[in-house]
């Protein structure tokens, strides 16, 4: 499977495919609410593994599996441990030294460096939030005809320019991909040297001036292609089938969890500063346990 | 090539799943989960992350801990507002998360099938649950009797509880208030509640105390409820001045109040762990902030006085070492002593320890002295078996001495050390079973001046054989 | 028959630039006409387009001036999407243009646009499809799609609409010939039989010329010529001026004198036969090949992509000398790029060996130069210095104002090089490739989409580095060009050599 292939989707489970953009937008936005509001790792870990249980039951391809699992792997071993070393709050208790504040140059330099409990679990955090979107926004990536968002985010009454160049960020995402494995390439072939041909961390911030140079042409084209063919005049033309009742059901179900979960976790935080009402008990320790 | 790299990188997502996992939901290794052992060969449940309190300020974590016959398991409460019952193994049989307050005391009903569990929190909750299944049998809000002030913090709560043999539980709901003018006021009222949950009666019924309430106890041979009170600073327009109030257990109809007289240089006479009455209600203990350990009658009456720890001035400072626990037992009337303290700032430091200080003392009812059994660290609480005495070692703030920390087991009868079991951190709740052979307790995370941070909350199982200590569960 | 575009003494400039880039542009376009329009890089073709696709209005950064009549209406103040009502264009590469996900998608989007009815959606695009040779394969992935097919999807996605006039700008310069050369037919068809109006971009006229029987010849912003390619080709001055390349067919024709110039093979077989006097003693041609010593050796080589059920390369085995110049050349599957990332370092050979100076391939990789398909994404810095001095230790600035001049960049040294024409562009990867000095150079379809001046800079360019000792190794469709150009040919079919010789003897 080829890195454009990769990106583009429309080799999952024929139902997510013929899900609506706006159904999937508003998913994914009240998703990204829920990973902001809640901090309770449990939950999040769950929330995560949600996602992942989703891109199994929309058969994403094993290739795309690798992907994620790489990103995934990225993502949250880096957030952890970078928080575990270069955790500031405290408490913060040391499980691991791995340089004595008493060992020379280093231990003097650093005033020691540890890995901090407190930090691995902040790190996780931090991490299964992040991963959590990644997952769902690449489902809906792999998943989506770029002009189901485009038609769901005019459905939303957004500006036609602006959901145009929201979904073409989205458009270029595979193209991006396929292109920055060429210029990683080229760059390895423009080396003089033996070791320059197989380095990939060195060239990297050279990746981007090409890649944005081409993506702003390819960016160009895109608008001058749609916008011939009556993308911005036919606004009001466009046809706005309902939503399915299922995915009307979804959507509610899902603005009506994202509203109890800001609204426990603001009654939360303000009971914490003191302002506390006790006939909200129950949503107290609910969201004490479960956000 | 390329598959295997991809099943490589499967099998670690795989494994880097199961880590989250291990962490979201608190099995850190630091933890110590099931199966887990200390260096005593002792069960270690963790009992989950809370915030690490400075080890030089004392009885800021809390945990409670009993032992239940019937199901031959810990009940364990904790700071996360988390009710478990553990079975001798350490295994969770369930856990009922009582959500955001903090679980301060709790008693068991007599026929071991009802645990009373007292919170602080915004409504500081009373709760009977029942110690099979965990579902809550009926709950009290502590702050339908002494109000609720969240925006100062002015949270109620149940600072201790006792149960007749009726089953009524008898419940001290105190909350701390501070005053516009900076000054110190209190909202304390005891609450009697029959086993089927219904309100047998509130003392005092049209106020409340307006003095702290940290003790009660209540006997079934002589039908009374004695509670203590105390104050930092007494005023004068405060009504609950006296330092014992005997109620009728029936009734809650105050039968009189007894005023101890402070020692120099007190003002106030301060009770923190007692009084208790002896089994047949004709005794009653009761050790004092000011050092002293006193016998009453059953009645109120003194019978005799002692000196624990006489306050003595130091390079210009008051020092002595507080008294806290005082039981009526058939072995003799045992009272305890904490750390050293300085008079004026318990949070400054002192020049000496005071010889008196983190002891268990024995007397014969007579008045005559049994014997001092001096720990290195706080006697943070005592648990009664057969013959035995478990005491929970906690915190020297004065010596930072971390290997006094764990459970302590002494011989009633002339105070000899059988076991020790050492525990990383403080050990701030202690049980153990009737027969003794059963030991269990909380240890606390707390952070040294050094910076440190030692110990974890967790809940600590261990088995006491005859021939010694650390004999594995 | 019916004027269908009539452009008037149109002049457009740039606000960036002093000197107009469409000078003073008048013709008329016929309904069901079918017009190349062709010209050297920087000729205006592609403004031009862009002018009657009335993206020039609303690009607001510069002056347009003239009359633009589409229908008979003035299309000049219109909005490009109102235009898009009329028109339909294609561009050059359809992964730039196509947005949906799957073929039928892609094609539904502008109906929808208009907000037809599902219905008719559905009929209008499926009729598209088929006409365009997509039948069936509504339901694909775009990206399952081959580039030929890619680009019909991107045709069928504005013919759908049913557009009176059609605009293509250059849209076969990354196909293959036979794929061109299919897309022209559908072109042609599409003209014949639903007489749809086409103005075609184009410098490849040599290929393409059997397809139009009307040129418009831009040069400097002006139409230079007007008329039959027949015509065209009577005038060697201009074509030549306009940087276009002759059919070779016509060159010969030139070359002996023949009365007149024609394309078709037989017809000029006949003229010859006709006009010229055949001497069967008349000697060969002195073959080219290389007399330096071997430097490349590659034996057995095999190499199968994961997941494929056979080899893409099988056994396939070359000597490269030093100074000689080879053209790899084969049909699509062949294997040609895969040979070229095999010794490119891309790849790594599964079986065989491959060696340079009697060295393993893997320790000589710095001195292999490979110049990829895509040129643009080769160039990396801000302007065309940094390009020759990027990661290069052994340049010096005397060395590079001699390549500078030599390859006609020298007045765009501190140009930014996306900036530069195509042909530039790809001189200036050339050139920062051979500031390094490689031992061997390899280069995929060099010649891509450049015009005459163009490839006869990259052929001296080649040429002078051959000279030098250095072996080329270059991939190419351009048969004619691998004529000219190489010393030997490499043929690949299948993975395997077909044919390895002299380049007049195979190709």
């Amino acid at each position: 499977m080829s890195m454009r292939q990769l990106w583009e989707g429309n080799d999952s489970a024929p139902w997510i495919r013929h899900v609506t953009g706006e159904t999937k937008l508003l998913v994914l936005l009240s998703y990204s609410v829920w990973t902001l509001a809640i901090d309770n790792p449990e939950t999040l870990f769950y929330l995560f593994a949600g996602t992942l249980g989703l891109h199994l039951v929309a058969r994403t391809s094993r290739s795309k599996w690798y992907v994620l699992a790489i990103l995934l792997l990225l993502g949250l071993w880096g957030s952890m441990f970078s928080q575990a070393l270069f955790y500031t709050q405290t408490p913060r208790t040391p499980v691991l030294v791995l340089i004595r504040p008493d060992m020379p140059v280093l231990g003097r330099l650093t005033e020691g460096l540890f890995v901090y409990r407190e930090g691995i679990l902040y790190g996780a955090v931090q991490g299964l939030r992040s991963a959590g979107m990644l997952s769902l926004g690449l489902l809906v990536c792999w998943t989506s005809d770029p002009r189901q968002l485009l038609q769901a985010l005019l459905r939303w009454r957004l500006p036609a320019q602006i959901a145009f160049m929201l979904v073409t960020a989205i458009r270029f995402l595979p193209v991006l991909a396929a292109e920055a494995g060429e210029v990683l390439l080229v760059l390895q072939l423009r080396s003089g040297s033996r070791r320059g041909r197989r380095a990939v961390l060195r060239h990297l911030p050279y990746v981007i001036q090409p890649l944005l140079t081409r993506c702003l042409r390819r960016a160009q084209t895109l608008a001058l292609s749609v916008t011939s063919r009556g993308f911005f005049l036919a606004r009001g033309q466009r046809k706005q089938a309902p939503l399915p009742r299922s995915e009307r059901i979804l959507c509610l179900a899902c603005l009506a969890v994202t509203g109890g979960v800001v609204v426990s976790k603001i009654l939360y935080v303000l009971s914490e500063q003191g302002f506390y009402w006790g006939a909200f008990r129950q949503i107290y320790d609910g969201a004490k346990l479960y956000l | 090539m390329k598959q295997c790299k991809m099943y490589v990188v499967f099998l670690l997502f795989a494994l880097s799943l199961a880590a989250l996992w291990w962490i979201a939901s608190g099995g850190t290794p630091w933890q110590g989960r099931d199966g887990a052992r200390d260096a005593s060969g002792g069960r270690l449940v963790s009992l989950g992350d809370i915030p690490v309190s400075n080890y030089d300020r004392m009885g800021f974590t809390k945990a409670i801990v009993r032992y239940i016959p019937k199901e031959k398991g810990w009940l364990v409460g904790t700071e996360r507002g988390e009710l478990f019952l553990f079975s001798d193994q350490g295994e969770q049989r369930w856990k009922r998360s009582l959500g955001i307050g903090k679980l301060v005391s709790a008693a068991l009903s007599p026929a071991g099938d009802t645990a009373y569990v007292g919170e602080q929190s915004p409504t500081g909750t009373l709760y009977a649950v029942d110690v099979h299944t965990g579902d809550i049998r009926w709950q009290y809000a502590a702050s339908d009797f002494v109000g609720s002030d969240p925006s100062q913090r002015s949270y109620p709560s149940v600072v201790h509880i006792a149960v007749d043999g009726k089953g009524t539980v008898y419940a001290n709901c105190y909350r701390f208030l501070m005053q516009k003018d900076g000054g110190r006021a209190y909202a304390g009222r005891m609450i009697a509640v029959r086993r089927d949950g219904s309100l047998a009666w509130q003392y005092p019924r049209a106020e409340v105390i307006d003095s702290w309430i940290n003790w009660c106890d209540v006997n079934d041979a002589n039908g009374r409820v004695v509670l203590s009170t105390s104050a930092y600073d007494f005023r004068e327009e405060m009504r609950y001045k006296d330092t014992l109030y005997f109620l009728r257990r029936d009734d809650g109809q105050e039968l009189r109040s007894v005023a101890v007289a402070p020692v120099e240089p007190f003002e106030n006479t301060v009770l923190r762990g007692s009084p208790n009455f002896s089994a047949d209600g004709r005794y009653l203990a009761a050790s004092c902030s000011d050092g002293r350990g006193f016998l009453f009658d059953g009645r109120g009456n003194i019978l005799w006085e002692r000196t624990l720890s006489a306050p003595t001035r130091v390079a210009g400072a008051w020092i002595n070492a507080s008294g806290r626990d005082g039981f009526a037992l058939a072995e003799g009337v045992v009272f305890t002593t904490i750390n050293t303290f300085n008079r004026e700032n318990w949070q400054l430091p002192t020049p000496v320890e005071h010889p008196s200080s983190n002891s268990l003392f024995l007397f014969h009812y007579d008045g005559s002295f049994g014997y001092q059994y001096r720990a290195r660290g706080t006697m943070e609480e005592l648990a009664f078996g057969e013959g035995i005495v478990a005491c929970a070692i906690g915190r020297n703030v004065r010596t930072h001495d971390y290997s006094c920390h764990g459970a302590l087991v002494l011989r009633l009868r002339d105070g000899r050390k059988l076991d020790f079991y050492h525990t990383e951190g403080p050990l701030q709740a202690i049980a153990v079973s009737p027969d003794g052979r059963h030991l269990a307790g909380v240890e606390a995370p707390v952070l040294t001046p050094e910076g440190r941070t030692i110990g974890a909350y967790r809940l600590h199982i261990w088995r006491r054989e005859p021939a010694g200590p650390g004999a594995p569960v | 028959m019916d004027e269908l575009l009539r452009i008037s003494h149109l002049r457009y400039r740039y606000g960036t630039r002093e000197e107009p880039t469409l000078r003073d542009v008048s013709f008329t376009l016929g309904a069901g006409e079918m017009v190349l329009l062709a010209g050297k890089s920087g000729s205006g073709k592609s403004t031009l387009l862009q002018a009657v696709s009335g993206i020039l209005r609303t690009n607001g950064r510069g002056l347009l001036e003239g009359e633009i009549r589409l229908d008979g209406q003035d299309v000049v103040g219109w909005a490009p999407e109102q235009i898009g009502l009329l028109v339909g264009t294609v561009y050059q590469t359809p992964d730039d243009q196509l947005f949906a996900m799957t073929a039928y998608d892609e094609v539904a989007f502008a109906l929808e646009n208009r907000g037809l009815p599902e219905e008719i959606i559905s009929r209008r695009v499926e009729e598209t499809l088929v006409r365009v040779g997509l039948g069936g394969l509504g339901a694909r992935g775009i990206h399952t799609l081959s580039g030929g097919q890619r680009q019909r999807l991107a045709l069928a996605s504005v013919l759908v609409t049913d557009p009176k006039l059609l605009l293509l700008d250059e849209p076969v310069s990354q196909m293959n010939p036979q794929g061109a050369r299919d897309f022209l037919q559908l072109l042609r068809q599409l003209n014949r039989e639903r007489g749809l109006t086409i103005l075609l971009i184009e410098h490849r006229v040599h290929e393409l010329a059997g397809y139009f029987r009307r040129i418009l010849l831009l040069r400097e912003g002006s139409v230079c010529y007007d008329g039959s390619l027949q015509g065209l080709w009577k005038r060697p001055d201009l074509s030549s001026r306009a940087g276009l390349r002759i059919p070779a067919c016509v060159r010969l024709c030139r070359a002996l004198g023949l009365p007149r110039c024609t394309e078709g093979d037989a017809e000029m077989a006949a003229l010859i036969r006709q006009y010229c006097r055949i001497d069967p003693a008349m000697p060969a041609p002195e073959p080219r090949q290389g007399t330096g010593p071997v430097r490349v050796e590659a034996r057995g080589l095999c190499y199968r992509y994961d997941g494929a059920e056979t080899d893409t390369l099988r056994q396939v085995g070359f000597q490269l000398r030093g100074g000689e110049i080879t053209a790899l050349m084969g049909c699509n599957g062949a294997g040609k790029s895969t040979l070229l990332n095999l010794l490119g370092g891309v790849t790594m050979p599964e079986r065989g060996s491959l060696t340079l100076d009697g060295a393993p391939w893997q320790d000589r990789l710095e001195a292999v130069g490979y110049m990829r398909q895509e040129a643009d994404l080769m160039l990396l810095t801000d302007t065309v210095r940094n390009e020759f001095f990027w990661n290069n230790r052994i340049l010096r600035e005397e060395t590079f104002r001699q390549m500078t001049e030599q390859m006609d960049l020298a007045p765009y040294r501190d140009d930014f090089p996306l900036a530069l024409s195509k042909g530039q562009r790809l001189r200036v990867v050339l050139g920062a490739i051979l500031a390094r000095k490689p031992e061997v150079l390899l280069l995929d379809e060099p010649t891509t989409g450049q015009d005459l001046e163009s490839l006869d800079a990259i052929r001296s360019l080649l040429r002078a580095y051959a000279r030098g000792g250095g072996c080329v190794f270059f991939c190419t469709h351009d048969v004619e060009l691998a004529s000219a150009l190489a010393d030997r040919v490499l043929l690949l079919s299948g993975g395997q050599t077909l044919a390895d010789g002299e380049a007049h003897r195979v190709c």
